[in-house]
């Protein structure tokens, strides 16, 4: 696309949520270039993994979750704070073990449904937590399964998915509170080395994980927060 | 040898500057990070830090509450640690050919490369940190107090005494050289 290297420049700063200092016509053109969307996603992750860098030399204190974006897709900077107002997400925050840890590890585990129609992945989903699926189209990402766990004080639901070219992405679903638009928010955590995103949604509180690159993760979890129906 | 320091918190009641000395200490950790992103070395960053808060708990006074306390006292520490590369009580860093090369690399041309692509998302938490030991520090600084603290660019801007345009070019550049730094080298 013709004008990157022009407003490249400013991606760094809307990766951090300083839309402010940014022109608008380089916000006009990253909403139509998929290549300067995908760098700022790059430069998103790579702000993720430094303020991981520093989390993990020192207890994270309540408030200091993961790496704050305070574009945060459309969230201000209140977000943590409604995080931990979330009666749900507050679980999340003083229960140990750390459902995050569990939800990570639970992903990495095969899954115990395997089928390619979302339809039937959500019904067993509902079967075995006994709670209801969200709607949410993920397009690209194709289902391909799903498992159930029961750890640390959670009840772990993961949806297995796949990028167009094979890459799996997890999402792993904590709970199916409620949450209003203005306390949705997606937080970076490192786990064993890779960034993980809670993300706090319209349907719930999910961790996003995979072996995907970062923009994809960053994508998945941006579409979840922001609540987007099939 | 750690060395000892004595508060003196001017003329602010006992109780307000006990407070303020508290939350100070609180922040030390916080203080030598920073440090450590403008010094590059563990045992001037917690020298750094220390002088810091003695130096902040000597001129309490001049601290207004409600304001944030943590970006007063990087500032006492962004200016405490020019003086001391100025006077010649920093050891001095060696400049490298990459310190050098970063005043023309990377240019804001190119976006990042597949290999730095890759690099990024593959990167573990002990590599981020070693390519960023490895930046000169003042993209770190910046980086740090963005990043890690979670500083706006205003507040970065006024903590390093530079325009929030400059702030926004140095995480830029900062992250491009530190992508860099993750693929192996620069192209």
């Amino acid at each position: 696309m013709t004008g990157c290297a022009e407003h490249r420049p400013f991606l760094a700063a809307v990766a951090d949520g300083e839309v402010e200092h940014v022109p608008a016509a380089a916000l006009e053109h990253l909403r139509g270039c998929p290549d300067c969307r995908e760098e700022m996603e790059l430069h998103r992750a790579l702000g993720a993994k430094v303020y991981a860098t520093a989390a993990e030399r020192e207890p994270v204190a309540p408030g200091r979750l993961g790496h704050r974006r305070r574009l945060a897709v459309g969230v201000g900077g209140a977000a943590l704070m409604a995080l931990i107002a979330s009666a749900g997400a507050l679980a999340f925050l003083v229960s140990w073990p750390d459902p995050v840890l569990a939800a990570a590890a639970a992903a990495g585990q095969p899954p115990q449904f395997q089928s390619s129609d979302g339809g039937r992945i959500d019904a067993w989903c509902e079967q075995a937590s006994g709670r209801s699926m969200p709607e949410l189209d993920l397009t690209p990402l194709s289902p391909v399964g799903a498992r159930m766990d029961h750890s640390a004080g959670a009840g772990i639901v993961t949806v297995f998915y796949l990028t167009p070219d094979g890459r799996p992405v997890e999402v792993s679903w904590l709970d199916s509170s409620q949450v209003p638009p203005g306390k949705r928010s997606v937080t970076a955590r490192e786990v064993n080395g890779r960034v993980v995103l809670l993300t706090v949604s319209p349907h719930g509180t999910a961790v996003i994980s995979g072996s995907a690159p970062a923009s994809v993760l960053w994508q998945t979890a941006a579409e979840i927060e922001d609540g987007t129906s099939s | 040898m750690p060395r000892t320091y004595t508060p003196i918190v001017g003329s602010q009641p006992q109780s307000e500057a006990t407070d303020l000395a508290d939350q100070i200490a609180d922040l030390h950790p916080r203080l030598v990070g920073f440090a450590f992103s403008l010094t590059h070395d563990p045992e001037e960053a917690a020298d750094l830090a220390q002088d810091t808060i003695a130096k902040a708990l000597g001129a309490a006074w001049r601290f207004s509450p409600g304001t944030n306390l943590r970006a007063w006292l990087f500032r006492i520490m962004r200016n405490l640690h020019l003086n001391r590369v100025r006077d010649g009580a920093a050891r001095p860093r060696i400049e490298s050919l990459r310190d050098l090369r970063e005043t023309a690399e990377p240019d804001g041309q190119l976006g990042f490369s597949p290999v730095e692509k890759q690099a990024i998302e593959r990167a573990n938490l002990e590599a981020v940190r070693q390519a960023l030991a490895r930046l000169p520090p003042r993209y770190t600084a910046p980086i740090h107090l963005v990043c890690v603290e979670e500083l706006s660019y205003a507040e970065t801007a006024a903590v390093l005494n530079i325009p929030v345009g400059t702030v926004m070019s140095r995480i830029y550049r900062g992250r491009r050289l530190l992508a860099a730094e993750l693929a192996g080298g620069w192209r």
